[in-house]
């Protein structure tokens, strides 16, 4: 089993032939994310309109 | 792509919400195994409920790989990063046929393992061919919560 050391900067994982060669990659994160969604239980529009005004936007 | 286990959202709600034994105060968190805490690759995605299908076969671990450094802690609500070793993750195909790498999960290490998080690898299905290693790069894991 080989054991290569890190990738080029910038590469978020990649595809290396035997040989250590990478033959696909990308460059793109790997994002987890989550968000929390007390705002919108309660009603709450945390977006303003072009108007200044905050008003509820129920799509 | 959103990706918290259901484990760990109920463990998240009930810690910190009023929902204890006793009236009106916060519940209990549930700590994870202490032991160094793994990611899992698997050949569909995982979802909130469920596991992927996991790979397989010579150069996998069943139940994933050790994560053997540990990530900068989240301050003021910043994100996590991760694998933090400076090779990053990686797993040579001998298997005898190719992989089909779609997501990963992170898990605790216990017996029966808790997944905190979930998610797809962009560009997914990755093909790995016998032979071939597949790499995941320093911290080219990034969690968050908002």
């Amino acid at each position: 089993m080989t054991h290569p050391g890190p990738l080029p900067e910038g590469m978020t994982w990649a595809v290396l032939d035997s040989e250590g060669q990478i033959v696909r990659y990308s460059t793109e994160p790997i994002e987890l994310q989550m968000t929390a969604q007390l705002g919108d239980a309660l009603g709450l529009d945390t977006e303003v309109d072009g108007g200044g005004d905050s008003q509820r936007d129920d799509q | 792509m959103a990706a918290i286990a259901n484990a760990t959202i109920s463990n998240i709600l009930n810690a910190t919400l009023p929902t204890g034994a006793s009236a009106g105060q916060p519940g209990t968190w549930t700590a994870l195994n202490a032991g160094q805490m793994k990611v899992r690759l698997n050949s569909t995605a995982s979802t909130a409920s469920a596991y992927g299908t996991e790979l397989s076969g010579t150069g996998y671990t069943a139940g994933g790989s050790s994560i053997t450094t540990s990530s900068t802690a989240s301050s003021s609500g910043s994100s996590v990063t991760l694998p933090a070793m400076a090779a990053g993750l990686s797993w040579t195909n001998g298997s005898g046929s190719s992989w089909s790498i779609v997501s990963l999960d992170l898990t605790d290490n216990a017996g029966t393992p808790v997944r905190s998080w979930f998610g797809n690898f962009n560009g997914q299905p990755i093909s790995v061919a016998n032979g071939n290693t597949f790499q995941v790069a320093q911290n080219a894991i990034t969690v968050s919560l908002t």
